[in-house]
């Protein structure tokens, strides 16, 4: 896909949304691929100074490509101005409350992957609707995700103009 | 009798269009684009299938790129002095390094990415 946005054959567009959200990811992964015993050793405000350094490291690293990108016109940021969002809320939450995922067995821990059955629930979160109507909103062509449970959103009238591919 | 029915529901379509044009027209200036509104919006506006608002922006795509194109700029120069990065205008970036890198984000992320989104023509 991004042979296609640096071919110029598409222009990737990036939601604030987005940006929050892989922004959280990038906190969440380094604090979880640490190695442990360098934390362990440390004491709780250099644990956080040393997470927070690595991860603002990281954000800025991402952003300068961004920018970057954005500055050549490979990808377009798009913030909420154009954008009526108390109706899009409101299509969130009509969206949620006629929505069901579903339940599904699992035989393994998520966490230490150990034998483990459990179900969870699993299916389309109000941020992940909010991402789908946003795009629309936007005028997005397509959505591009790695969520499979985006899938279920292709086979909705709502969501024709979309289209949704997982990669 | 049949006609007059028919007369009032399209005139009660109509004022409902109106009102809603009137409604993105006025959305658009609170945000600070009275400018668009005056030059671009120079168009009649069509009833649209859709009662929603974000259907009837959907019959001026154009002009809600246009807006996007512009506050892209000004977030992205936004989002550098955040982050103490310098302006972009003396650096060029090496297509190379990024050739991948779109899909390793995506695959770092494993619940709910949504990384990208695309449009076929050029904003």
């Amino acid at each position: 896909m991004e042979k296609d946005i640096l071919g110029k054959q598409i222009i990737g567009l990036i939601s604030m949304l987005t940006l929050l959200e892989v922004i959280d990811v990038i906190r969440h992964r380094i604090t979880e691929r640490t190695n442990k015993v360098t934390l362990d050793l440390m004491d709780e405000p250099s644990k956080n100074l040393y997470v927070r350094t690595e991860t603002e490291k990281k954000i800025k690293e991402m952003i300068d490509i961004l920018t970057l990108m954005e500055s050549q016109g490979f990808i377009v940021f798009a913030d909420f101005t154009p954008l009526d969002l108390k109706q899009i809320m409101s299509d969130v939450y009509d969206y949620s409350r006629n929505y069901f995922g579903m339940v599904r067995k699992y035989f393994n821990c998520q966490i230490c992957h150990n034998p483990l059955e459990h179900y969870s629930y699993k299916g389309l979160g109000w941020i992940d609707l909010l991402h789908a109507f946003l795009a629309v909103g936007l005028f997005a062509d397509g959505l591009i995700t790695a969520d499979k449970g985006f899938g279920h959103l292709s086979t909705d009238q709502k969501f024709s103009g979309l289209k949704i591919t997982v990669i | 009798m049949a006609t007059s029915e028919y007369s009032l529901e399209k005139k009660s379509e109509t004022e409902k269009t109106a009102e809603m044009w009137g409604d993105l027209l006025n959305f658009l200036k609170s945000k600070g684009f009275e400018a668009e509104v005056k030059t671009q919006f120079k168009i009649k506006p069509v009833a649209t299938d859709s009662t929603s608002k974000l259907g009837m922006i959907g019959k001026n795509r154009s002009v809600i790129q246009n807006i996007l194109w512009k506050q892209s700029h000004i977030l992205s120069q936004k989002l550098r002095e955040d982050f103490s990065l310098g302006k972009t205008t003396d650096k060029r970036i090496d297509l190379s390094l990024l050739d991948g890198s779109l899909s390793e984000y995506a695959k770092e992320k494993e619940d709910s990415v949504e990384l990208v989104k695309s449009t076929r023509k050029r904003l």
